[in-house]
């Protein structure tokens, strides 16, 4: 029985009143009210159970794909680390405000600081970047942008990078951006690639090219010498037989030096070891004397080989005699070589602006428009040249460039094919 | 009067080429083949000049020219360095130990090289 009944007999027990009377009622009316209720409610709770069934399954679900996830990103992230730390290359990555973010065991190594000291620090505290003697700024070799772009943003090779206590290696350096990297606070990946093992290997390789030649120099100054001082004393006695042999040792040995000078030229070059001892020269004077030593040679072949000297003196230039000599040299030896029997060569001056440019003019075959801007490059030579017989290097328009350029000046060739070439350098006036 | 010169240079052609031909020309040449050889020489007799190559066996050119301008008698003494082409720090070394100048041996005939002596030893204020 329902209390309230119980309560109502008890009170009706006392007095019959109508209060009780009121409160009974309500009790009634509540009582269906409460049964409606509690029937709703026993329904609700089931849809709830429901729900939460639903949703516990639900949470389930998303609990083992987080899970999932969150193994796949490690995953991920372990595989990065991994491939970082096994690569050989270094990578360093800088946030948004070049402190260092990632830093892997390659770069470690390059650099000689561990993970720890470097990572948060900004960049420029941890490495230094120089182009032969110039130090880069982050800027530069790290650039950071605002944009979206994504790739390469900087590459260079053949810079030094020095790390902890001043430790120097030669690197060949590339800097890239992705596209989020203003999303995720990632400003700029560095690769980093060690190179001095190769500089080494190169390096022996141009010394020993050096050193040979060294070596081939000391009988060649005296096969030169002892030539020179034959023919100066004896040519006169000596019949046309005798001087046709003695002037084919020449023409060789001339060769031969170039040959070697050549060599040499280009392991200096190469070293960056080319330098000047300029003074002022006596250009015509110098240009007779080269003339001089290669005359054995057109006259071997019968070519007419000619100097315009000019009718006004020269304004003064400043060369270094002996490696502008080379640069004549390889000019009026090709002229030569590569014009036919009985053609003709002149050298000859111009004086313009605040430049001294020699020509030297052949009428020899010319060369293919196509080749022209190739011809200053190492190794280049004419396909076609062979069939004409001779033989060269491909390295004297080369250094001819080189020497030329260090010089201040420029070298270009103007040529029509079949009908003859025109290669030409200036010098500044000083 | 004849002026003498000291030429050392280990290659026995070369010098033998170099001392024959400066003979013509009307010099006194002494010619050794090491750096030890030429000092010796250097402490028994005067000379006017010294042509003194760089590559040498035993002590090497530039050693020996730190002798010769270590030593108060010789320290004034002409000294021209021989080398090849492309030898300019070997050149520019010579010069702060205090060479007079340098020849050139593989660029230059042996008429210029008696030439540029006897302005070495002609000019006294020979100065690059
Ligand atoms: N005066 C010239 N006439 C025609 N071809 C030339 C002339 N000078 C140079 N060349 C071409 O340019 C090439 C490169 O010349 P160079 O660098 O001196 O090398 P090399 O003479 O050893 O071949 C030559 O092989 C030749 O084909
Ligand atoms: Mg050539």
């Amino acid at each position: 029985m329902p209390y309230h009944k119980i309560l109502e007999r008890q009170i009706s027990k006392f007095s019959g009143g109508e209060l009780f009377q009121a409160i009974s009622t309500t009790y009634t009316h509540s009582d269906e009210d409460r049964a409606l209720l509690e029937r709703s409610l026993e329904l609700s709770s089931k849809e709830l159970e429901e729900v939460n069934k639903q949703l516990q399954s639900e949470r389930d679900q998303i609990e083992i794909q987080v899970q999932q996830r969150t193994q796949e990103l490690k995953a991920e992230r372990n595989k990065i680390s991994v491939t970082l730390a096994g690569i050989v290359d270094a990578v360093i990555v800088v946030d948004l405000n070049h402190n260092i973010i990632i830093f892997n065991k390659a770069a470690e190594k390059l650099t000689g600081f561990q993970l720890s000291e470097v990572l948060g620090k900004p960049i420029n505290q941890i490495i230094k970047i120089f182009d032969k003697n110039t130090e880069l700024p982050p800027s530069t070799f790290c650039p950071v942008s605002s944009d979206d772009f994504e790739g390469i943003v900087y590459s260079k090779e053949d810079l030094i990078l020095t790390g902890l206590k001043g430790k120097q290696t030669y690197i060949n350096l590339l800097a890239s951006q992705i596209e989020e990297g203003r999303d995720v606070n990632l400003g700029c990946i560095l690769t980093l690639y060690d190179i001095s093992k190769e500089k080494q290997l190169e390096e022996m390789r141009l010394d020993f090219v050096s050193m040979a030649v060294h070596e081939l120099r000391t009988p060649l100054t005296s096969i030169k010498g002892y030539l020179y001082i034959y023919l100066r004393d004896y040519k006169k006695a000596l019949d046309s037989k005798q001087n046709s042999l003695l002037s084919r040792i020449n023409i060789s040995t001339q060769r031969l030096v170039s040959l070697v000078e050549n060599l040499l030229n280009v392991t200096r070059i190469e070293k960056g070891t080319l330098t000047l001892n300029l003074q002022p020269i006596d250009w015509v004077q110098n240009i007779n004397e080269v003339i001089a030593e290669i005359i054995d040679q057109a006259q071997d072949k019968n070519i007419e080989l000619n100097f315009t000297e000019p009718t006004k003196p020269l304004s003064h230039i400043l060369a270094d005699k002996f490696r502008i000599n080379e640069v004549l040299a390889n000019l009026l030896a090709n002229a030569v070589n590569y014009t036919r029997q009985e053609g003709k060569v002149t050298v000859w001056i111009e004086e313009k602006g605040s430049e001294v440019i020699t020509h030297i003019t052949d009428n020899g075959p010319g060369i293919p428009k196509e080749a022209i801007p190739h011809l200053f490059t190492k190794f280049f030579r004419v396909s076609g040249s062979l069939e004409q017989g001779s033989k060269g290097t491909g390295l004297g328009l080369y250094i001819a460039k080189s020497i030329v350029e260090i010089h201040k000046g420029k070298i270009w060739a103007e040529s029509e094919f079949g009908k003859g070439s025109t290669f030409s350098f200036s010098l500044p006036i000083v | 009067m004849m002026q003498k010169i000291l030429l050392i240079e280990d290659d026995r052609f070369i010098r033998e080429m170099y001392q024959e031909e400066l003979k013509k020309a009307g010099f006194l040449v002494s010619a050794y083949g090491s750096g030890e050889e030429g000092l010796q020489a250097l402490q028994q007799n005067h000379f006017d000049l010294v042509l003194l190559d760089i590559m040498l066996p035993g002590m090497n050119g530039l050693e020996v020219l730190k002798q010769i301008k270590l030593n108060l008698q010789t320290k004034n003494l002409k000294v021209v360095i021989l080398t090849n082409l492309g030898q300019e720090t070997i050149i520019k070394e010579g010069f702060k130990i205090g060479a007079t100048g340098y020849l050139i041996k593989s660029s230059y005939n042996p008429d210029q090289i008696v030439q540029e002596v006897k302005r070495f030893t002609q000019d006294n204020s020979y100065s690059f």
